[in-house]
This record gives structure tokens, sequence and C-alpha cells, in this order.
């Protein structure tokens, strides 16, 4: 009894030994295993990580690649909004008229006027930003000419808020201008009645942008007509152009159009303008 | 006053001599001349009190001409269409000019100054500037800083910064004082253009290269060779960058 109690110690002994040999023996294959599994693994994120890094980089020139298409693509529709075929054949009508009437100083002074605005347009339309001074310096020239052609019969009313300092502030050129063009060709009726149409402009700032008002008068039926109308090209192509710029800068600019009805019909177009300051 | 007219578009010509004789009987045109040549033919043999000159003409410029001549004693009045580099000139010397299309009570003005004595001679050095700097010649490039009483003529590498106080624009110097003028910062920008100038804020504009150090921040900062620290504005940062690895 006493002798088979020992021989099954030692058996289990021996099964234990046994045992825990076999372990270690796993233990070091593991860890050998493992061992060469690291510099592997690594090499894996390593090459992972480059890849992932390359791409990134890619998708990033690629979308830097866009901005910078978009922003050329924005200086061509500054250009293309801002010069309207329409206006500069009018002006050389103008001077023509002036011309045949005979009546050189004011074709001359027309004459030179209009080479100025067209000096200050160009200058301007190169640059995706310029100074809120800047910028109304060209309107008013623009509207200059327009009052000349049409013989004032409008008045213009330009309100910048006390809070903005023209020259501190930066916009996208010539965005203002097709607007207070539209209101000045929608704003004047052509029977005269004696009355003179004005036109008002205020500039407001906004939460990061610039809050612009035009309003100006519009006659009934024209106002009826707009409303099945399509929007005019001009506003189309302003469009556009803040939803370019609203993808440059991340903001979420609008513009907006309404017909209100007081002792006349005024039309109210409001545009956020997205600036940058110093 | 004796006159010559300087100009290669013959009507242009005839445009000028008409206003000259309808509204000043006192001037007289001695010749009307539309090449280099010509121009210094005709000057060198004539007394001239006063000479209308278009910057682009046959066989060269009017720079061309005045070079030529050397020395000289009469008022010019300049006249330009698009010129990018002759308009620079012009600023950078100092010295008025006409755009084309001229506006004629502008050109009315500008010879009423020259008639009246009112417009002063310009000094034989703002020709030198003119001329030089046209050429685009490096080491003789200097620009005139018109203060009240007189003209300052500096090398652009001796500018260190230009501050702006609305109308006012004060110049910072390595070698000297600071001086004050009545001009706007971008009319100083214009005349630094090209020069190795750049505006880092609305209110300042740095020579590049008496940057001594950048330093990190929303739009960071600069250190002048003057010990001066100028912010840079977040929103021209990029650009400076971009300015600043050119160099």
């Amino acid at each position: 009894m006493n002798l088979f109690l020992f021989l099954q110690a030692t058996r289990d002994q021996s099964a234990e030994e046994y045992a825990e040999l076999i372990a270690q023996q796993q233990e070091q294959i593991e860890l050998v295993i493992y061992g060469s599994l690291i510099p592997l693994i690594v090499v894996f994120i390593f090459l992972f990580f480059v890849v992932y890094r390359s791409r990134r980089e890619a998708a990033f020139r690629k979308r830097e690649f866009e901005l910078q298409l978009s922003r050329s693509n924005m200086e061509m529709k500054a250009l293309r909004s801002q010069v309207n075929p329409h206006f500069i054949f009018n002006c050389l009508a103008s001077i023509q008229h002036f011309i045949s009437k005979n009546d050189n100083k004011q074709a001359e002074y027309y004459l030179v006027r209009f080479s100025r605005l067209i000096r200050q347009v160009l200058e301007n339309s190169t640059q995706n930003m310029v100074a809120l001074s800047e910028d109304l310096e060209a309107l008013e020239m623009y509207v200059e000419m327009e009052r000349l052609r049409l013989q004032n019969q409008f008045e213009f009313d330009l309100q910048i808020d006390e809070s903005i300092n023209p020259e501190n502030i930066f916009i996208p050129p010539l965005i203002i201008q097709p607007l207070v063009e539209n209101a000045i060709w929608h704003g004047i009726d052509g029977d005269g009645n004696g009355k003179k149409a004005v036109i008002s402009c205020t500039i407001l700032s906004g939460d990061h942008f610039l809050e612009c008002t035009i309003e100006n008068p519009i006659m009934e039926n024209k106002a009826q007509k707009a409303s099945y109308k399509r929007k005019s090209l001009g506003l189309v192509l302003i469009q556009e152009r803040l939803e370019l710029l609203n993808s440059v800068y991340n903001t979420d600019c609008q513009i907006t159009q309404e017909d209100v009805k007081k002792d006349y019909i005024s039309r109210i177009t409001r545009i956020e303008i997205p600036l940058e300051s110093d | 006053m004796q006159t010559i007219i300087v100009e290669d578009d013959h009507e242009q010509q005839e445009w000028l001599e008409n206003v000259l004789k309808a509204e000043f009987p006192n001037i007289r045109i001695v010749a009307r001349v539309d090449s280099v040549t010509k121009a210094v033919e005709s000057l060198s043999r004539n007394e001239v009190d006063f000479v209308i000159m278009d910057v682009m003409i046959k066989g060269g410029t009017s720079f061309d001409v005045l070079e030529k001549l050397g020395d000289f004693d009469f008022h010019i009045v300049f006249t330009t269409s698009f010129e990018e580099y002759a308009i620079r000139a012009f600023r950078q010397a100092a010295i008025d000019y006409l755009l084309k299309p001229i506006d004629r009570e502008e050109f009315i003005e500008a010879i009423k100054r020259v008639e009246q004595k009112e417009a002063d001679r310009k000094q034989r050095e703002q020709y030198e500037v003119l001329i030089a700097n046209y050429a685009r010649n490096p080491e003789d490039q200097k620009i005139a800083i018109p203060d009240s009483s007189s003209i300052l003529f500096v090398h652009p590498k001796d500018i260190i910064r230009c501050v702006s106080d609305n109308s006012y624009t004060t110049f910072y110097f390595s070698d000297r004082k600071p001086v004050t003028i009545s001009k706007s910062i971008k009319h100083c920008e214009q005349i630094l253009d090209g020069l190795g100038f750049y505006r880092v804020h609305n209110r300042v504009l740095v020579n590049l290269k008496h940057i001594e150090k950048y330093k990190r921040g929303d739009g960071g900062s600069i250190l002048l060779s003057d010990g001066e620290e100028v912010d840079i504005s977040r929103r021209r940062k990029e650009s400076f960058m971009r300015a600043f690895k050119e160099l």
C-alpha cells in the first residue's frame, strides 16, 4: 500500500515535471514566433503609415489644386461679371453721341472717366481680395458713368456703417457693382415721370461677413414679370461666385431678393460677402 | 515759352497742340518730333523752356533722350498710357505724369503750374533716379522721398520699414532718422514694388532683407534688424511666407 502510494507520487511528480518542461518549451517557441513577428508587424505598420501618408498628401494636394483652380476661375468670373460688355458698349455709344453732337469737351470728359474705370477694374480683377475702399472707389466711378449716361435720372446713396474701416476690410472685388448695375437698369423707368429714382446701397458689418443691401424702385409690371422670369444673368453669376467663395472661405453667405410694396414697389437685394481683415 | 512736343502718335501731337494753342497764347511750339534721334537733335539745337514727352517713342523711350542730352534745363510734362515700369519709375523718382487718354483739365492745370513757375524744377537727381529705375539697374536704384521741404534720395536696402498713420507714412532707416511724409502706405507700397518689400499688415510695410527672426503665432510676428517686432496679419501670413521663401 505504501509502495503503491510512493509510486503514484513519483509518477505524478515526473508527470508534473514533464508537463512543466513542455510548457517551458512551448513558451520558448511562442517567444521565438512572437519575437520574429514583432519586426514584421513594425514593418507592416510603417508601410501602412507611409502609404496612408502619401495618400493623404495626394488628397491634400488634389484639394489644394482644386482650390487653386477655383481661385483662378474666380478671377475669370470677377473679370467677366465686372466688365459687362453691355455697359462698355453703352459707354462707347454715349461717347459717339457727344462726338456727333460736336460736344467735344463732354465726349473727352466721358472718355477719360471711362478709361479710368476700365483701368481700375483691370487692376482689381487680378486680385482675389481688395480693400473695401478700393472696391467702392471703382463702384463710385461706375455710378458716375451711369449718371452721366442717363443724364442724372437717379440719385445714388451709399451708406457705410461707422464701425467699418474701409481701408482695413478686404472683400472679393466687384461683387457689389453688378448688383448696383442691376438696380440702375431695372430701377429707372424710361417714361421719365419727372421723379428721380433713388438707388441706395447700405453696408453693415455682420458676423465674419459684410452685409450689403441694395434697394431700388421698380415698375409694377416689371415686378410681376420678375416673379415668373428666372433670375437675371448678373444675379446668377454673382450666385455662382458666392458659392465658390463659400467653398474657399468655408462660409455660408447668401444672396436674397424680394420685392416690397410701399407707395411704389421696392426691390431689395441683400448679399452677405465673405471678408478678411488685418 | 519755347516748347517742344515729343510724341510718336500724330493724332495725340495734334490734340496737345490744339489744347496749347487754345489755352496758352504764351506758348510757342518750336517743334513736334516723334523719335529719339529727332528729339535729341531738336532739343540740343534749340533754346527750350518746356517739353511735353510721351514715354514710348520711335527708336526707344524719352528716358533715352534725357540720358543722351545729359545736361538740360527745361520743364518736362510726361505722358504715358500703360507702361508698368515707366509708371513705377515715375513714382520712385517722385515725378508726376499724365495718363492717356489725358484729362483736358488736368493737362491745363499741369501746364499752368509750369507757366506760373509754381512747379518746382525737378532736381537733376530725380531724373537720374527715373532713368536708372526704368532701366532696372539694381546698383543705381534709389527712391525719392519728398517731405515738406526737400527730397531725400535713399537706397531701398537702407529702408527697414514703413508704418502708416492714416494719410501719413513714416519711413524707418538703418542709417538715419525716421522721416514722415504725407502719402498713404498704399502709395509707398507702389513705390517699393518689386524691391523686396512686403506689406505684412495693413499698416506696416517691411523690407524682407531686414527680417532677423520669425516667431510663430496666430499670424506670427517678425523681428526686424532695428529690434522692432512687427505682427503679421493672419490673412497675409500665407503669402508672406511665400514671399519670404522666394528671397
